[in-house]
């Protein structure tokens, strides 16, 4: 009988504690970050049939396109760049993944190996790239790996300890998957819609190094990152996308060809293939790609994984009927594109969408309308698909300064009419005219 | 380490397992495991505080063993004195040294002898105050005989260092602590419950409230720029309920740890803005620190007898010194001052009355709308002491006074401008929701009611969904995580 007792008050106590234990776990659901579980979800789903990650920072996030890599070369690919990672994040973030997924080649952008110790990714950035994956004593070590502030460790271990702040953004939503929409346009990847030039930078000759006597954090974790792939017979590459990078940037491309070689690793730096202009392909100076850069990055990566550039391949597989789902996704991604275009109402951003080759457009410019300098420089980034003329006044009963007929280039379908207007007759800038 | 700590946690679970894992038999074991605990708590903000609690402990240790042993009453009190005056120096030194020094300097700068006096980088060890006065507590005890002196020092040591009440208090009494340190217990479900339940409503009232009132008044009493008077009335509203959750909140933690450990800690707070008097409020604020001051202080100081004057002097001398018990600064001076005066009034008020109406005062007597005036009043003139308490100085509280005087705009209170300061309007909904549900609690305490019976009483399944709602309600709700800055408890730097 006091048996009886002391194992009802007993179960009492593990009764309270696993309730509440649900009950965590319930509001840890709803009250998330958001941006973590919608990039990686896809990838935690996805059967085994992802060849190739691309694993790397904000330039990797920006600058990798698996949709156009699926179309184009029927390359199954994820993009696992975070923004602001160093490679000892990302090497972390990567290592975690390979509990629910191993592929076959990894290609890891070396940017970033310089930062120093002391400068620690930002707690907020990242959840981003380890939020997904469940508590388990390898994220315990990945979590004490990078951050030494206990408090920071327990947040990271256990992000409701932060994200409970949110409680009064609760709403029935919040607690059903149908709640969360996707924040990464397709497998991670995320177009930078956005345009500036470089500040120029002088060229350092190759021999031209970091220290590697003593080498920063990231460097050090490039030899982790080719010995992981190799334990689990993952192929490991190096890379460096092309931009006009600051002299210790470059320090970081010199220093990761040399680590290339000495570990007999592939290392491809996309400067060398002569593919960047930084008059139309910079999303801002001197780091990230915009969508023109990003898909002739992309079609590069693209080249040379499907032409087994230095033994590097990856398959083909359209056409394949257990690939099937990787159109469907496409679809949606064109479906996601179009929809984007046709609810744009910022006219820069609107041009640097129409950069993809499967859009056209054709402008009209009425009331003397002539593109300004800047305009000019953006319309350079689309020559390949759109056409100008001077329209009929008589057909311009709205009275805008600029008319654009966006169609699919497949299809030829008309998607969306945009009428511009001057915000006065000295000022180039264009705004939308919201009554059309 | 901070009750409300990630490591507290850790720690307390930890060590309720190992002391109730060590048997009962083998309570001298017990007792130094909680010594090395209560001293590793202790260490957790400064490895080197453990020495000057160390210190307080053997000197008053050894005083009382001298004290037992001496004969001769004069020797007795040499010894006590002696004592004292150790322990007194230490908390005088660090605690005191620049404020002496700092009216040193104003002074010898009005006689026009001095520019400047050297002021010390000293560092105020946590709960100084509390582990002082504990331990002077318990030797006065032994020169009256009220208390035996304890022979064994680890006991003793625990006494002083018992880590619940290390660092706020409650400030305990030899006669019901000491005694409490056998440790020859067993686990008690019902003890465990009991204490489990305060220290939850101690959290409630310190992450929720407390905290969440914190982040308003730190916002406006911070602020640089002279604000509205009305914001300042606000914020000394929400102050008068931040630090009452703030350190009622610490009491109930403490005194539910203590009790799932098998020690009864005394009561600290007993519903005190339900008192209808300042005299009424005392009795039930910081119980232990106000009858510490009315034992060894008010009582030594001859009390109420010897006519009305002189105990209106002693009560002015207890309540100033306990406002520099609080802090080393002249507005804690005024706020104690105040706290007397209100009462000396009180005390005045009833004289006069009752020399009318011919009759005694009888608080039982007194109808429902008369007590609630009183409770009002007595709110009011607490609240209104309080701007000298949370001010950053002496200067700060009058300036804060002219604006409330002379510049109130009563629209700065409304929203959206009220919403400026750290909290938002869900906040505040939130707060004002969880100090109407802590009054209801009160309202029960004040009656005489255990609010804990309320839910003990339920049946079994409801009791279990409730304990579950009410951690995850606190967990959800609470002022915590990497995202603030774990709020120190107020009367820590007392």
């Amino acid at each position: 009988m006091k048996m009886n007792s002391k194992l009802k008050k007993f179960l009492c106590v593990l009764a309270v504690i696993a309730l509440t234990a649900v009950n965590l776990a319930v509001l840890s659901y709803a009250l998330r970050d958001e941006y973590a579980y919608t990039k990686y979800k896809p990838f935690m789903e996805q059967n085994e049939d992802i060849d190739v990650v691309f694993i790397g920072s904000s330039r990797v996030v920006n600058g990798v396109n698996p949709m156009q890599l699926w179309h184009e070369y029927g390359i199954t690919s994820y993009n696992f760049g975070n923004s602001a990672f160093g490679i000892e994040n990302s090497y972390w973030s990567f290592r975690l993944s390979l509990r629910h997924h191993v592929p076959k080649i990894a290609v890891l952008d070396v940017f970033g190996a310089s930062r120093p110790e002391t400068d620690k990714l930002p707690l907020g950035l990242a959840h981003n790239g380890l939020d997904i994956y469940p508590l388990s004593t390898e994220k315990v070590r990945a979590v004490r790996a990078i951050y030494a502030d206990p408090a920071d460790q327990l947040e990271l271990l256990f992000p409701f300890s932060v994200f409970h702040n949110r409680w009064s953004e609760l709403t029935l939503a919040s607690f059903l998957p149908s709640g969360k929409p996707p924040v990464t346009d397709a497998n991670g990847f995320e177009f930078y819609y956005a345009y500036d030039r470089s500040v120029p930078q002088p060229v350092i000759a190759e021999s031209e190094t970091l220290d590697l006597q003593n080498p920063p954090l990231g460097l050090r974790y490039i030899p982790e990152f080719i010995e992981l792939c190799r334990a689990y017979g993952i192929t490991p590459v190096l890379m460096f996308l092309p931009h006009e990078v600051e002299p210790e940037r470059q320090r970081e491309a010199n220093s990761a060809r040399l680590i290339a070689e000495e570990q007999g690793v592939v290392y491809w730096d996309l400067r060398e293939d002569g593919i960047f202009n930084d008059e139309t392909d910079s999303a801002d100076p001197n780091t990230h790609l915009n969508p023109i850069g990003a898909a002739k990055v992309t079609r590069a990566l693209g080249e040379k994984l499907s032409a087994g550039t230095d033994g590097i391949q990856a398959a083909d597989h359209r056409g394949d009927p257990s690939y099937s789902r990787w159109d469907s996704l496409y679809d949606q991604y064109r479906q996601n594109l179009t929809q984007a275009i046709q609810t744009e109402d910022s006219y820069e951003r609107l041009l640097l969408r129409l950069s993809d080759e499967t859009y056209g457009a054709y402008f009209q410019t009425f009331n003397g309308y002539e593109p300004g300098p800047e305009e000019q420089a953006l319309l350079k980034m689309i020559p390949h698909n759109y056409g100008m003329e001077a329209g009929d006044e008589s057909d311009n009963p709205e009275n805008c300064d600029l008319r654009i007929y966006v169609y699919d280039t497949r299809t030829s379908e008309e998607l969306k009419v945009f009428s511009f207007v001057r915000m006065s007759s000295e000022d180039t800038n264009l705004l939308l005219d919201e009554t059309k | 380490m901070l009750f409300n700590s990630g490591l507290f946690l850790l720690f307390f679970p930890a060590v309720v397992l190992l002391y109730y894992i060590i048997p009962a038999k083998h309570s001298a074991a017990r007792r130094i495991f909680l010594l090395i605990a209560s001293y590793y708590f202790y260490m957790c903000w400064n490895a080197r505080y453990g020495l000057l609690l160390l210190g307080a402990t053997a000197v008053t240790y050894g005083a009382a063993r001298l004290l037992s042993s001496a004969e001769s009453p004069r020797k007795k009190k040499q010894i006590m004195i002696a004592g004292l005056c150790m322990v007194f120096a230490a908390l005088a030194y660090f605690k005191y040294t620049n404020f002496l020094l700092e009216n040193v300097e104003r002074l010898l700068q009005a006689l026009h002898l001095t520019e400047s006096v050297p002021r010390y980088d000293i560092l105020l060890p946590v709960g100084i105050s509390f582990f002082t006065f504990q331990a002077a507590g318990y030797l006065i005890d032994v020169y009256r005989g009220q208390t035996a002196a304890e022979k064994s020092f680890v006991r003793y040591a625990l006494f002083v260092s018992f880590f619940p009440q290390l660092v706020a208090g409650p400030i305990e009494r030899s006669g019901n602590l000491l005694r409490q340190l056998d440790c020859r217990n067993h686990f008690d479900y019902d003890r465990f419950r009991s204490g489990i339940l305060m220290m939850l409503q101690g959290y409630f009232m310190k992450i929720v409230i407390a905290d969440r009132a914190a982040v308003f008044v730190d916002a406006v009493f911070n602020s640089p720029d002279n604000l509205a008077g009305s914001l300042y009335i606000a914020a000394v509203t929400a102050f008068t309920f931040q630090i009452y959750c703030d350190f009622c909140g610490y009491s109930l933690i403490a005194i539910g740890a203590a009790r799932i450990l098998g020690v009864d800690l005394m009561q600290n707070f007993n519903a005190p803005y339900h008192g209808t008097s300042v005299r009424d409020y005392w009795r039930r604020w910081h119980i232990s620190l106000s009858t510490w001051f009315r034992d060894y202080v008010y009582i030594p100081l001859g009390g109420s007898r010897g006519g009305k004057v002189k105990y209106y002097r002693n009560l002015m001398i207890t309540f100033l010194l306990s406002g520099l018990w609080h802090g080393a600064s002249w507005n804690y001076v005024v706020w104690g001052g105040l706290n007397g005066l209100y009462q000396v009034l009180e005390g005045l008020w009833d004289s006069a009355f009752h020399k009318k109406a011919g009759q005694k005062p009888d608080p039982a007597g007194i109808g429902t709308g008369r007590k609630a005036l009183g409770t009002l009043r007595t709110f009011l003139a607490i609240d209104f002491a309080f701007i000298f308490f949370r001010a950053r100085g002496l200067r700060d509280a009058l300036r804060i006074l002219r604006q409330i005087l002379f510049s109130t705009q009563w629209t700065a209170i409304s929203a959206p401008g009220l919403y400026s300061y750290g909290l938002s309007a869900p906040d505040w909904t939130l707060l004002l929701l969880s100090l109407a549900v802590l009054m209801a609690l009160d309202s029960l305490l004040n009656r005489g009611k255990n609010p804990a019976d309320m839910i003990l009483n339920k049946p079994l399944p409801v009791r279990i969904v409730l304990y579950a709602l009410s951690i995850t309600l606190i967990l959800l709700f609470g002022i915590w995580g990497n995202a603030y800055d774990a709020h120190s408890f107020i009367y820590f730097q007392f």
